[in-house]
């Protein structure tokens, strides 16, 4: 749904073409359209499209032009725009590779929803943007001491200033010196016009792409070196440990990396938080030759939760067992720093953790799981921080002895590998929320369409048709045409304030209502007390909704209730207009209002059009509202034309007013047409 | 939409700036008012002259923030509405609805 596509119409006549481009390029869309076959050819060798919509009828060769554009791209989905396709023609278009088939008329409305259902098969974008391996740079600090940090797309820059991500405070090196880029999949270094310039293995570049064990020096080649370093990190810190590297990370004991190198491989594919926290313990477990382990994670109350305990069995623990030693991960989550205590009997460990040895604990290594955060490196407030998000607890009962310095620190990197793929974790599991979300949404918008009307509606008397354009995939207006016993035409319009979904809810509550209050035969005013005293009692959160009901009788007769909506027009064909303002206020807010009924005459081609508020306050870019003028003004011209004519230049002028800007409303218009009945 | 309040005797004003539309300081306004009524606050006067923008939405608002001070017994009256306020509440039907005053002096006095 966030993605936006490159769409090719071909062959569609250029009044649908308009009305369908406008929408789809205010969803974020580019359409590019093409008169014929020829043209439509020649624009997928030479530009970038995701979907065509073809316009093909089944005599006039449609398989053979499919089979065309199927023969240039294959990949490239086609959907046959056709006029009432027959099965057989669907089935054929089927084999010969069309991923849809819709029928004519296009409408802004048939095109999303076709387009919907293609952009679920299509791969999505952000998959799409080939996601480079995991790299690093490897350098030393003023302290001489070896780094390393992860290099993070979209852009990670270095130099002097403190908003870079990998900040180089040395002779040279300019304030923003460099960056480094990723262009499919592939990492590419830049020079940001630094004084002293960047080498890549001692050779000045501006511009160059970046391979495993690259040497990048700023500021001249007795710069810093910092040596670039992608794919999986265990690979490169064995790579490292050669002692011929300028850099070298001190992790030797075989065992340990053998363990980490397992655990970080998985780590990357692990998408479930807790097969993942279970890892990370089972494996500082067995990397410190603990007894047990477990993992604190801060939830959103900033507080440490139990989030996975386990034994050397690898077996599930009950936290509550850790219950009385939470005195060092708290302080560890608290100062950032790691806590290794070999033996709480001797040594600096006197006083404070008294109760801990009691427990019977002879050490304890707790390390805090954290991960640097960047954001906007140009903008200079921003800073590069570390986000402490939990620790990594494990302890034994036994004398620490087997804790080697090398241990701790293959714990440290543990820590830190694993908090940013607990924090990976998360990101996925909210993207997997979301994607359930937006098909629950996809699945509330086949409803709600369905339970509005067919847009068209034709009596012996009366001519109706209508448009409703959410803001939203769903929305809060809604219309509705009744047949009533008596051979009359009824009709209505609704708006709930507020848009999205609650809105939507709430239209359907009352589409719903007043479809069954109206079966009921009540005077027109009573039925509309009667469905707001409804809503009041609901209690639905103080949200009104704007209501205009009518009914049209065969002689022309117009009985309407304006609850508050925008006053519809008639409009007469000499172009004269009245607004129809009768009825009370807006429904749900009071339950005790009072409603009365107004009545217009309708003469033969008299129209009246209804809207609602979406039309006036459509905003241009430069946040002008379409407003009353405009529509006054496009009615008046319009006097003599067709119900649908009216309908469909309203809304292309509202649709071209507000082009380019989103839609910040639903917008719902309705047009009916009165004519003499024939009999 | 930005809110600075003044009290004058028991009565709070709410002087509005900018934009009442939906998302757009909206909640701002029904918090505030909640928060005084919350507070004991019985007379409440908003004070709309400042107002650049509102939609039906914002009318909403102003519906919903009347209607949580009318459930707690506190009253709460409008001053100075702009032309567009004044044209939305009319179509609404929701003129009635409210107190309206043009000058504060008569509003506060509306209170005694």
């Amino acid at each position: 749904m966030t993605d936006s596509y490159s769409i090719m119409l071909v062959g569609i006549n250029a009044k649908e073409a308009h009305s369908v481009s406008t929408q789809l390029s205010r969803s974020g869309h580019s359409v590019i359209t093409a008169v014929n076959i020829e043209e439509a050819k020649e624009k997928i060798r030479t530009q970038p499209i995701d979907i065509t919509y073809l316009k093909a009828i089944e005599k006039d060769n449609a398989l053979e032009r499919l089979r065309e554009i199927t023969g240039i791209n294959p990949s490239l989905p086609v959907i046959i725009v056709s006029d009432s396709p027959t099965e057989n023609f669907i089935l054929d278009t089927w084999r010969a590779g069309a991923a849809d088939v819709i029928s004519l008329p296009l409408t802004p409305d048939s095109m999303s929803t076709s387009l919907q259902r293609i952009a679920g098969r299509l791969p999505s974008r952000e998959k799409d943007q080939t996601a480079p391996t995991a790299a690093r740079f490897f350098y030393l600090d003023e302290t001489g001491k070896e780094n390393r940090v992860a290099i993070t797309p979209p852009r990670f820059t270095m130099g002097r200033s403190s908003g870079n991500n990998l900040v180089i405070s040395q002779m040279g090196v300019s304030r923003f010196h460099a960056e480094v880029s990723v262009q499919d999949g592939k990492y590419l270094l830049h020079d940001l016009d630094s004084k002293m310039g960047t080498f890549l293995n001692g050779t000045r570049i501006q511009r160059a792409p970046l391979t495993n064990g690259d040497r990048v020096q700023l500021g001249g080649l007795h710069g810093t070196s910092i040596s670039f370093h992608s794919g999986d990190l265990l690979q490169s810190l064995l790579s490292l440990s050669d002692p011929k590297a300028e850099v070298g990370l001190s992790l030797y004991g075989f065992k340990e990396v053998g363990k980490l190198f397992a655990t970080f491989r998985a780590l990357s594919s692990i998408a479930v938080l807790d097969d993942l926290l279970a890892l990370v313990v089972d494996t500082a477990i067995e990397l410190t030759g603990a007894e047990r382990g477990f993992i604190m994670l801060k939830e959103q109350d900033g507080n440490l939760n139990f989030r996975c305990a386990r034994d050397n069995n690898k077996h599930p623990l009950d936290g509550s067992c850790f219950q009385t030693s939470k005195r060092v991960p708290q302080d560890v989550f608290k100062t950032g720093r790691p806590v290794i205590i070999k033996d709480l009997d001797f040594g600096q460990t006197s006083g404070g953790h008294d109760f801990t040895r009691q427990l019977g604990l002879r050490s304890i290594s707790c390390v805090p799981l954290r991960y640097l955060t960047v954001r906007d490196s140009f903008n200079t407030s921003t800073v590069a921080r570390t986000e402490t998000i939990g620790v990594l607890y494990v302890d034994s009962p036994n004398i620490g002895a087997k804790m080697s310095e090398t241990r701790i620190d293959a714990l440290e990197t543990l820590a830190s590998e694993a908090a940013m793929a607990i924090y990976n974790a998360r990101l996925y599991k909210d993207s997997q929320d979301k994607r359930k979300f937006d098909e629950q949404l996809a699945t509330a918008r086949e409803i709600q369409q369905a339970l509005l009307p067919q847009p068209n509606k034709n009596l012996d008397f009366v001519c109706a048709c209508s448009q409703s354009l959410p803001c939203y995939s769903i929305g809060g207006d809604y219309f509705d045409y009744f047949e009533l016993e008596n051979g009359h035409f009824g009709f209505a319009v609704g708006d709930v304030a507020g848009k999205g979904m609650p809105a939507a809810i709430l239209a359907s509550l009352i589409q719903g209502m007043f479809a069954s209050q109206n079966l009921l035969g009540a005077p027109l005013h009573s039925i509309i007390s009667n469905v707001n005293r409804n809503l009041v009692q609901r209690g639905t959160g103080n949200r009104f909704v704007t209501f205009f009901f009518g009914i049209i009788d065969p002689e022309g007769n117009c009985t309407y209730v304006n609850a508050g909506h925008n006053p519809p027009f008639l409009l007469s064909r000499n172009g004269s207009m009245k607004e129809l303002q009768t009825g009370g206020m807006v429904l749900g807010l009071f339950a005790e209002a009072e409603y009365e009924a107004g009545t217009v005459r309708m003469q033969p081609n008299d129209h009246l059009v209804l809207f609602t508020d979406g039309v006036i306050e459509a905003l241009n870019a430069d946040e002008e509202e379409f407003g009353l003028p405009r529509v006054v003004d496009l009615l008046q011209k319009n006097a003599l034309s067709t119900a649908e004519e009216i309908l469909s230049r309203l809304q292309d002028s509202v649709l071209s007013f507000s082009a380019h800007v989103p839609q910040h409303d639903d917008i719902t218009m309705m047009v009916l047409g009165y004519r003499e009945a024939r009999t | 939409m930005k809110i600075d309040l003044r009290t004058v005797g028991d009565v709070k004003i709410l002087d509005c700036r900018g934009k009442i539309t939906l998302g757009e300081g909206t909640m701002s306004l029904r918090t505030t008012v909640r928060e005084l009524v919350d507070g004991g606050s019985k007379k409440l006067l908003l004070n709309l002259a400042e107002i650049s923008y509102i939609d039906s939405s914002g009318i909403g608002e102003l519906v919903s923030s009347f209607a949580s001070a009318s459930n707690r017994e506190a009253h709460l009256k409008l001053l100075k509405l702009t032309n567009k306020t004044q044209q939305l509440l009319a179509i609404a039907k929701l003129l009635t609805v409210f107190e309206t005053f043009e000058n504060e002096e008569a509003a506060l006095a509306s209170f005694q």
